[in-house]
């Protein structure tokens, strides 16, 4: 069993290494070579790049005789990576070319022998230029700051047409400079011109003057509304990055590393400076679309375009809507175009076409548009739909250009029974037949001048404070009654004279009916119900003796104290018929009722 | 030229708008299309702005045949009271009949234009009455207070809503974003005379004014947007004239 195993896994192994070997083999070999930088200043140094794919082993490329340049290297790296199953090998051999020479330098093309195959490295140009006045030697020319940073703009093509697209492109040049990467474009304005943004071009080097530059580049599309002169001279500003001066001569140690420590560190910050950068003025004429040929319904579209349409269903009842769709595609000034629409006929009823999609890219300039109008045949006799045609103008052949679709054939078959007929519109009857306009309105019920002022009267708007207030209002009553229900002592001390008063219309009523035992209890109740509730006491704990310490307590004058002490207990001997015929007297009943009702009143203004 | 208008301006200031009312239906059923337009713009100035007066005159105008005047006028009268059939049938057939193509308001115009500026304002003063005394309630009956608590909450959405009505109409009196073309017009790619014309807009267009830069308005109708001289169209909240 194991036996069998390790064979079947040998196999595994084979086929796969097989595999591998198949596919490293079954690529081709290619080479490719590049040299960054292609402009360079004479004592600059340029890297050459030979890339051989699909070779594990090659020998290195024969660019150690180069005229005009000392070769150095080469530095080899290997690569292998496999994308979608694929397996690819390369080997990169790294060089530095110095010019020794100004000038076009021509490199290649070289014979690459590797393995039987002989490939060649295509042909490359170097531009060199003199060196420059601190690039090699370090001594400085008195430079003017123009020479060493300017701008400008261009603009491609240059024979311009009004509303024709056309790209504008600033670029920003300097040498021997750092510039920040950020720019700003002050006065930019271009009145007659619609601009979109700009978008950055890579980065390169260029030689002008013999002299090598780094160059910016920025482009945006461009068109002119209106024809006649213009005139662009924006300032371009942008930052000047400096090395900030050493405040110290000499490092805090004295010691040349850490002087290169500082100097390179935090320290020492590189920092920017705003400095407007020279732009040459741009001025170019834009002409207007010649009236020479231009079609009567032409709608300014300029560029190119093509037209496609097509009629959808091809078969229909009369009277059942058919769409035509048509998409002008193309590049130009997509935003003035405007769809070919078919107008009513006697055969055809037409409505107004609708944009369905549109599909341009960033710049709205390159893409297409898609148009559907919904027409409903009149009549059996429309079964071809007329041609639909766009115009524009085309700025490179500096012509109208008409473009045409259809007719489209429909094949038609009578509507069906019961549908409305539908009535060709005449010259004659514009109107159609059997609608009008509605007639007069009667006058309206109340002549008033129409009148803003009410609203805004400050009498409304006083009025208005109403609904808020009562809110505010509830909102405190509310309150209020949420904080009397959370406490008790207070609510009882609101509760004391509303029972004191109903204890006393009792012992009213028992009075007027001649009941003491009932009067002299409710006097009793009136006492003890007031002073509980006023003094917050449990039931029980409402008794002569009890009150008097509580009231002696709460430095009563001792005259009241005593007042109630005699009052509770004339109440408790007359309810327990310790009292003689004197008491049982209406006249006294009525005195002793009105003379607690004055002590409980005067009580009421007494802080207990 | 001057003393023509001083002459009619007296005349119609013996007249009261009842009178001057009636005057311009008989000349509407007289056929003097013109003079009837001319008496209702009378009682425009004077401050009538009706529903009634302004459908008439759209009328008269039609009848004039100066469509775009007369979709002005049932642009007016539609602000004035948008549920009316008539309004809004003339309306249309008017815009039919000089070929411009209606506007198409997004859902929630359909919503605030279901009431004129003087009925959401109106919705709004009564529900926010309601509204305090609901909450007035849910304050103090407490044993309620779930019902009315969600009472309140009812009324706050409509109340909200009723802003927003409020809030629509207000926006196009103040900022007039809405304007009629007068005459037969084409927007064009700039706010220049010689630029090139982007679309036609047929007289009684009904145009959505983006921007104001002098005599030029930028316009946009649907999707398509252009520029337009101011004499060639009138704002629908603009002063009447």
């Amino acid at each position: 069993m194991l036996k069998q195993f390790s064979k079947l896994w040998t196999g595994l192994l084979l086929v796969a290494a097989l595999l591998l070997v198949r596919q490293t083999f079954a690529a081709a070999v290619s080479v490719d070579l590049d040299v960054q930088p292609r402009v360079l200043q004479l004592g600059e140094a340029a890297q050459a790049t030979v890339t051989v794919h699909g070779e594990r082993n090659p020998p290195p490329p024969p660019l150690g005789g180069l005229p005009d340049c000392d070769v150095s290297g080469p530095s080899v790296n290997s690569q292998v990576s496999i994308i979608n199953g694929r397996m690819d090998q390369s080997v990169t051999f790294v060089y530095q070319l110095v010019p020794r020479r100004t000038g076009a330098l021509k490199i290649g093309p070289i014979n690459y022998k590797i393995g039987n195959q002989t490939l060649q490295l295509r042909a490359l140009e170097l531009t060199v230029g003199a060196p420059t006045a601190t690039g090699t030697s370090g001594e400085k020319k008195d430079t003017a700051l123009s020479d060493l940073f300017f701008a400008r703009l261009d603009i491609m093509p240059t024979n311009l047409f009004q509303n024709q697209l056309f790209e504008l492109q600033l670029s920003i040049f300097h040498r021997e400079i750092r510039l920040d990467s950020s720019f700003s474009l002050l006065n930019w304005q271009p009145a007659g011109l619609s601009i979109s943004a700009f978008r950055e071009l890579p980065a390169q080097r260029v030689m002008l003057n013999g002299q090598v530059f780094e160059a910016r580049q920025f482009r945006c599309q461009a068109r002119a509304l209106s024809a006649g002169p213009v005139h662009l001279a924006p300032t371009v500003r942008g930052a000047l990055v400096v090395q900030r001066e050493r405040q110290q001569r000499g490092g805090p140690f004295n010691d040349p590393f850490f002087d290169r420590f500082f100097q390179d560190s935090l320290f020492n910050r590189a920092e920017t400076r705003p400095v407007d950068i020279p732009t040459q003025p741009l001025e170019f004429s834009v002409r207007a679309l010649p009236e020479n040929g231009r079609p009567k319904d032409f709608n300014g579209a300029v560029g190119q375009f093509a037209l496609t349409a097509q009629v959808k269903p091809d078969s229909a009842a009369v009277g059942d809507p058919v769409t035509l769709a048509a998409r002008i595609s193309g590049h130009g000034n997509f935003d003035s175009i405007a769809f070919p629409m078919l107008g009513n006929s006697e055969l055809l009823k037409t409505y107004d076409a609708k944009l369905t999609a549109k599909e341009l890219d960033e710049t709205q300039t390159r893409g297409s548009k898609t148009y559907e109008q919904v027409l409903i045949p009149r009549s059996l006799d429309a079964q071809q739909i007329p041609a639909v045609g766009f115009n524009y103008f085309d700025p490179e052949k500096e012509q109208y250009v008409v473009l045409s679709a259809g007719p489209f054939d429909v094949k038609l078959r009578p509507a069906a029974a019961g549908a409305a007929p539908l009535t060709a519109p005449t010259q004659a009857a514009a109107t159609p037949t059997g609608r009008d306009i509605a007639y007069l309105k009667s006058a309206p019920t109340h002549w008033r001048i129409h009148d803003e002022a009410e609203w805004s009267a400050p009498r409304f708007w006083s009025l208005q404070a109403i609904p808020p207030l009562a809110v505010v209002v509830a909102f405190i009553l509310a309150r209020r009654r949420q904080l009397r229900s959370g406490d008790v002592r207070w609510a009882r001390r609101e509760q004391a004279p509303r029972s004191a008063r109903r204890a006393l219309r009792t012992a009213e009523q028992a009075l007027a009916m001649s009941q003491w035992e009932e009067f002299y209890e409710a006097l009793a109740n009136a006492l003890r119900s007031y002073f509980g509730n006023r003094l917050n006491l449990p039931p029980g704990d409402v008794t002569p003796d009890g009150l008097l310490h509580v009231l002696q307590t709460a430095q009563v004058a001792a005259a009241l104290t005593e007042r109630v002490r005699a009052l509770l207990e004339l109440c408790d001997h007359a309810r327990f018929g310790q009292m003689g015929s004197a008491a049982l007297d209406r006249e006294a009943g009525r005195r002793t009722l009105q003379e607690i009702a004055n002590l409980l009143r005067n009580f009421e203004k007494v802080r207990l | 030229m001057l003393s023509v208008t001083l002459a009619t301006g007296s005349a119609w200031g013996t007249l009261t708008p009842s009178e001057l009312f009636q005057k311009a239906g008989r000349a509407y059923d007289a056929g003097q299309f013109a003079e009837a337009a001319t008496n209702y713009l009378a009682l425009v100035a004077q401050g009538q702005r009706t529903p009634e007066v302004y459908f008439n005159l759209g009328n008269a105008e039609f009848r004039a045949g100066r469509g775009g005047a007369a979709v002005l006028a049932y642009r007016r009268a539609w602000h004035l009271a948008p549920r009316d059939a008539d309004i809004i049938a003339n309306l249309q057939f008017a815009q039919e009949q000089t070929g411009a193509t209606p506007p198409t308001p997004a859902s929630w115009e359909h919503f605030f234009q279901s009431l004129n500026a003087a009925e959401w304002r109106l919705a709004a003063l009564v529900d926010f009455w309601i509204l305090a005394g609901a909450a007035c309630l849910a304050l103090l009956w407490s044993a309620r207070r779930a019902l009315f608590r969600v009472v309140v909450i009812f009324l706050l959405v409509v109340l909200l809503l009723a802003l927003g009505g409020v809030g629509y109409w207000f926006d196009l009196q103040i900022r007039q974003p809405e304007a009629v073309v007068i005459q037969p017009a084409s927007a064009l790619s700039a706010p220049l005379v010689n630029t090139i014309k982007l679309f036609a807009l047929p007289a009684g267009s009904i145009v959505h004014i983006e921007s104001r830069d002098g005599a030029w308005w930028h316009i946009q109708q649907g999707a398509r947007a252009g520029w337009l001289p101011q004499s060639n169209c009138v704002a629908v909240c603009s002063a009447p004239n």
